[in-house]
């Protein structure tokens, strides 16, 4: 017998929206807290386009799904996704972490009647969050009254059903060998009240032998309907009334950014700088983070990880999807062809798609691709959000991103910047600018400082130039190794304290959390230390 | 019953009330709204007064009435109204004002303006602004509350005035809900914590008791008036859960108000004005 599990039944409801809910049975009662249902939804007007991603890990002969969809799902409106395309789309709008680095602050500026150069702009690097893993729902089986259609796709068999009555619909699905969770009914009701059909699939084994794939693939609905919801209520059906549970929606939207109407949406902190030894930890910050945020809401808002253009990325956790892979997602406006044809491809068996324009389809980043994905993250207990989601599409195209900041130390030290500037041979380096001067004649050269052909005088002016850089370098070292590092990390340390709701013993606790707390022994107290060692005022 | 009654004009109560709402929203609940559309917001809302007060040669232009009316205007644009420029909020601020001039209806002493300012920009801002929207789950549910009391404050306050509209409003609104929520055979659980996150959502909360009840774009005749509050509820919910389409109450109060003059023309009563005595 298929078993429901909390986690499928929640896709089950959020799939429904206007239609689809997804449920399928994943592990029962696997930890949801760190799991999450995903939902791809494409969407232009009323034309929808629903992917319902299931990492379900059990046997598949446990996989059921259950999804209320606003029409009955025929042959035709439904296909099976790659899954490396969903998780490229999460890759893409992950929350992301930015590094920066720390150029070297022993730094030897010294120039005499030469040009200036300019400095080499910082180098950046990005490293991405690790997405947060996707839940797996499992279901065990769903029985219904009218059997409006069935039919095998790839791997999975799938049964619409219609029904008059929610108890019928719960008995159906119980004699059809799927024992659905203690309340079902009573969850089932609205929406055949509001005369939902339902979206039944389960695996069929021999096909998915075939396939190849060792995990089950993304199903896909396409459908009409002015509703622009999702029916997340139906997958609360076997979570405790306070246990969290986390959704990830990615809508794909033409006019501008997505929100909920029913629920307070808002933005995560971003833009934050964190500790550098916050890096190999990240995936946990974020995770953390995320957590506090949500509990601080009391598990009551909506919030926004990602809204940018689909055509670029700035900067980049991954490229952004090719036009055809938007257009496997459901994106039916993009890549050439009308646009109705396009969406009625993805609703008539056999009807052909418009030609995609292969100019259009080489062509990846651009600065207004007419799709622009958000991403919204939901965590949420069956009290905090007793309606299902209602989203709504606003004309905000301004993109943004949850983006957090590492800044990376220079890997030195004072000492080895005294080493590196006390190795430096004034004398030595002088000449040949001297010469070099005296040859040029100052022809678009700075002046010295000095008014004076004489190369005595002009030695000795540039060697006092040599040394005032040497020691501006070791005083911007030692400001840096001793004042400026140590409290830039403090400042991340309560940043991250903040962000995350750790105590700061936890973060000294870190690896390499202590590396610049007690550097170089403090300077000497009378008069600065670099005077000290270079013996002049 | 008989509560004292201020002889105050009640748009300064006005003012203070969107202002708590708007420093909220702002402080508490990250409204998608910068200090620079609110300034520039209320400068174009006071200018346009200002214009077609002096412009005009309206015999109160040295009067701060209607300076009171664009303050209450530019609060309601800036707490409806988001937009990802700056020139929308001025834009509507100045539409809004120049409607109060500009789109009139009605003879002798029911000629007044045919939109509530801020109804009129909301509607634009969704329907025609590029750039702009409108943000109805901005409030969170959790300020139910708070706001109920201020709200309630208020219609004490302005017993004299308008308060019926806003409770046959809020009564019809609410009715509808549960009325759809009983009838889709939810449960009581979760079918009450629905109705409540669905009724006391902040913006309906702003839509009764700051637009609808607005005495100047509502028919003069009580009876007909209470019926309008009615309608427009019924047809905003038609808006939402029959056609599904978005922003039921803002869309609906905008065309409703089309059909404000022609009732005040068939049920005729002498126009309220903001500063005439207020009787217990």
């Amino acid at each position: 017998m298929r078993r429901l599990i909390a986690a499928a039944f929640a896709l089950l409801l959020s799939a429904s929206a206007q239609a689809f809910c997804g449920f399928y049975a994943g592990k029962a009662d696997a930890s949801l807290f760190n799991e999450a249902s995903q939902v791809v939804i494409a969407r232009d007007g009323p034309r929808t386009v629903l992917t319902m991603v299931n990492d379900y890990k059990g046997a598949l002969t446990e996989f059921a799904l259950v999804v209320p969809t606003p029409q009955v799902i025929r042959q035709g409106q439904v296909r099976v996704v790659d899954k490396a395309v969903v998780e490229h789309l999460d890759a893409f709008s992950a929350p992301r972490l930015a590094e920066y680095h720390d150029s070297d602050p022993c730094r030897f500026d010294f120039r005499w009647g030469e040009r200036q150069r300019l400095y080499e702009p910082a180098y950046v690097a990005e490293a991405r969050a690790a997405p947060l893993p996707v839940p797996s729902v499992v279901r065990d089986a769903a029985l219904g009254v009218t059997v409006e259609a069935r039919y095998t796709l790839e791997e999975y068999d799938i049964v619409s059903l219609s029904a008059m009555q929610s108890d019928g619909l719960e008995t159906w699905l119980a004699e059809n060998g799927y024992r659905i969770p203690k309340g079902a009914s009573a969850a089932l009701k609205p929406y055949i009240n509001q005369g939902m059909k339902f979206f039944v699939a389960k695996v069929n084994l021999q096909n998915q032998a075939q396939t190849g794939y060792t995990m089950l693939r993304p199903l896909q609905f396409a459908f009409e309907s002015e509703k622009f919801m999702l029916p997340m209520r139906l997958g609360m059906l076997n979570a405790p009334p306070d246990k969290p549970q986390d959704l990830i929606v990615y809508v794909l939207s033409r006019q501008g950014r997505v929100e909920s109407s029913s629920y307070r949406t808002a933005r995560l902190p971003t833009g934050v700088n964190l500790p550098f030894f916050a890096k190999p930890v990240f995936k946990q910050v974020y995770q953390d983070m995320f957590s506090e945020q949500a509990r601080r809401e009391d598990y009551r808002v909506v919030f926004t990880e990602h809204f940018w253009n689909m055509g670029f990325c700035d900067p980049c956790a991954a490229e952004p999807l090719t036009l055809q892979d938007q257009r496997k997602l459901g994106a039916f406006w993009v890549g050439g062809g009308d646009p109705v044809q396009n969406f009625k491809a993805l609703v008539t068996p056999g009807a052909e798609a418009g030609k995609m324009d292969a100019a259009q389809m080489s062509q990846r980043m651009s600065w207004d691709s007419p799709v622009m994905v958000t991403r919204l993250h939901l965590r949420y207990t069956a009290n905090s959000f007793p309606e299902d989601l209602m989203l709504t599409q606003t004309s905000d195209q301004q993109n943004w991103q949850a983006r957090y900041v590492i800044q990376q130390p220079y890997d030195g030290t004072l000492g080895a910047c005294f080493a590196t500037l006390n190795g430096k041979d004034c004398e030595a380096l002088c000449k040949p600018k001297v010469a070099g001067w005296l040859s040029a004649k100052g022809m678009g050269y700075p002046k010295p400082g000095v008014n004076s052909d004489d190369p005595l005088v002009l030695q000795r002016d540039c060697e006092s130039v040599c040394t005032a850089a040497k020691q501006a370098g070791l005083q911007t070292a030692g400001n840096y190794y001793q004042r400026e590092l140590p409290e830039r990390l403090q400042r991340e340390k309560l940043a991250l304290a903040q962000l995350t709701g750790w105590s700061l013993a936890r973060i000294d606790a870190l690896p390499d959390a202590q590396r610049y707390a007690s550097s170089s022994p403090a300077p000497a107290v009378d008069k600065p230390w670099w005077q000290r060692l270079f013996g002049r005022p | 019953m008989r509560l004292p009654t201020l002889r105050v004009d009640a748009r300064w109560l006005q003012i203070g009330f969107l202002a708590s709402f708007l420093l909220l929203g702002a402080l508490a609940r990250d409204f998608a709204i910068g200090p620079a559309q609110v300034g520039l917001c209320f400068g174009a809302a006071l200018l346009t007064q200002a214009a077609w007060q002096w412009g005009l040669a309206l015999p109160q232009r040295r009067q701060w009435g209607g300076y009171l009316s664009a303050l209450v205007s530019s609060f309601g644009i800036c707490i409806l109204v988001r937009a990802e420029n700056l020139w929308a909020h001025p834009l509507l601020a100045a539409v809004a004002m120049s409607s109060k001039y500009l789109l009139r209806a009605g003879s002798g002493e029911v000629r007044s303006h045919v939109f509530n300012p801020a109804n009129l920009a909301a509607f634009a801002a969704w329907a025609w602004l590029p750039g702009a929207w409108l943000s109805p789950g901005q409030w969170g549910a959790q300020t139910l509350a708070a706001l109920w009391f201020i709200a309630l404050g208020l219609v004490v306050t302005r017993q004299a005035q308008r308060w019926d509209v806003s409770v046959v409003f809020l009564v019809s609104w609410a009715g509808l809900l549960a009325a759809r929520l009983v009838w889709l055979g939810y449960a009581w659980d979760p079918g009450a914590a629905m109705w409540l996150q669905q009724v006391g959502n902040g913006a309906v909360l702003l839509f009764a008791f700051f637009m609808i009840s607005d005495p100047m774009t509502t028919p003069q005749r009580r009876g007909a008036r209470l019926a309008y509050a009615a309608a427009v509820a019924a047809g905003a919910f038609a808006w939402q859960y029959l056609a599904f389409r978005p922003h039921g109450l803002i869309v609906v109060l905008f065309a409703a108000s089309l059909a404000v003059p022609l009732i005040n023309r068939r049920w005729p009563q002498p126009r309220f004005a903001w500063t005439q005595a207020v009787h217990p």
